[in-house]
């Protein structure tokens, strides 16, 4: 096996998905070739370095009861609850199950408001800056000769006289020699 | 309802999703006191902090708790609860608070405090330190966090949760061999990140 075959089964190898003849192969690779073998190593060293997150995440009962009664307080409350809006629990720190979910109204009309001034600002630049663009669209477009004649190069052979590729630069070139002519 | 939240059977997900959409809302209680450290450490494991893991897991539940109607038990509750964290992950806002929370250090940052010595000449004589396991924590979820969706919640979600890579492509609406893919990018990425730590000399007592 070579490097090039030992990259292509590195996948498998560290899945444990590679038949018997091509992990033995890989083995044996990876002994000899010091660039693969420490490839290898090193992606299971990482695999292996991952086991550090394996913590176990302890929180508190009471937490956790505390989150279940604010996801179903806030979404009995989605269809009115704002973004801004705050939920807190009815009991005080001990929590419960029953939250009060409070609302500010005045900030969304003010938030409805800006979305909508927004809006209409956005769009009228949009429009404005279309506008501009279109009037400043150049007139050779309209000019049959030029039209002719860039279709004349777009067709040419991609190789120039000399047999060098033509670039994009080349054919721009071009185009203008044939606009001056 | 008592039973529904103490036998919740084989898979107790789905049993208690099935009490909470007949109106047992202590049955969604029961759900996220059984699985909200696994939600946590999902979110922990990823690159954020506590608070962030805890707003984040708040949302996952918000949205268990918003799908109660439109639930349908057709594969393990898992997979579609780890749907709904791929989504918190793909969502912008939750990436930011995700990723603003780690920020990945090469171990010598960790060293050396402000004005500290020149470092050596030949500075790939020097031996790496060796980390403390919180720090060496860090820098692994660091490297974690640092890899783009879905690439982090498939090496999340297959390392971590015991999820199969058939499992993972039904989470992120993948082919298995897309999901291979996937994990082995993930795998080299976070592998190309860790790589400063692998020193021989370094012994991080794993």
């Amino acid at each position: 096996m070579d490097c090039d075959r030992f990259r292509e089964v590195l996948p498998e190898l560290l899945a444990n998905e590679l038949g018997a003849s091509d992990l033995a192969a890989a083995d044996d690779h990876a002994r000899r070739c010091a660039e693969c073998g420490r490839e290898l190593a090193d992606h299971r060293k990482a695999w292996q370095l991952l086991g550090v997150l394996d913590e176990e995440i302890v929180v508190a009962p009471e937490r956790l009861r505390q989150m279940a009664a604010q996801a179903l307080a806030r979404a009995v409350a989605e269809p009115t609850l704002e973004a801004g809006a705050s939920i807190e629990p009815a009991g005080g720190a001990a929590g419960g199950a029953t939250v009060r979910v409070v609302t500010h109204s005045r900030w969304r009309l003010w938030r409805q408001v800006a979305a909508a001034a927004l809006l209409v600002a956005g769009t009228a630049l949009t429009t404005r800056v279309w506008i501009e663009r279109r009037a400043a669209l150049p007139d050779f477009l309209d000019d049959a000769d030029f039209v002719q004649h860039f279709e004349l190069i777009r067709d040419l052979p991609e190789l120039d006289l000399e047999g060098d590729l033509l670039d994009v630069d080349d054919e721009l070139l071009l185009l203008n020699a044939m606009r001056g002519a | 309802m008592q039973d529904a939240v103490e036998q919740p059977g084989s898979d107790p997900g789905q049993t208690w999703m099935l009490a909470f959409q007949r109106g047992d809302e202590a049955a969604f209680t029961a759900l996220v006191g059984h699985y909200g450290a696994q939600v946590i450490g999902f979110f922990r494991r990823g690159g954020a902090d506590g608070a962030a893991a805890e707003d984040l897991a708040q949302e996952a539940f918000l949205r268990v708790a918003r799908a109660r109607d439109r639930y349908e038990p057709t594969a393990k509750f898992t997979t579609w609860l780890h749907r709904i964290l791929f989504r918190i992950a793909l969502n912008d806002a939750a990436r930011n608070r995700w990723r603003r929370s780690v920020g990945f250090a090469a171990p010598r940052e960790l060293e050396e405090p402000a004005g500290a010595p020149e470092p050596l000449a030949d500075a790939t004589a020097a031996p790496l330190p060796v980390l403390t396991r919180d720090e060496l924590r860090e820098q692994v979820r660091a490297a974690v966090a640092e890899l783009p969706e879905p690439q982090r919640t498939a090496l999340l979600l297959h390392r971590f949760e015991e999820c199969s890579q058939e499992e993972v492509a039904t989470t992120l609406g993948l082919t298995v061999p897309a999901v291979k893919s996937l994990l082995f990018r993930a795998r080299d990425n976070v592998r190309k990140r860790l790589a400063p730590l692998f020193a021989d000399e370094v012994d991080h007592g794993l």
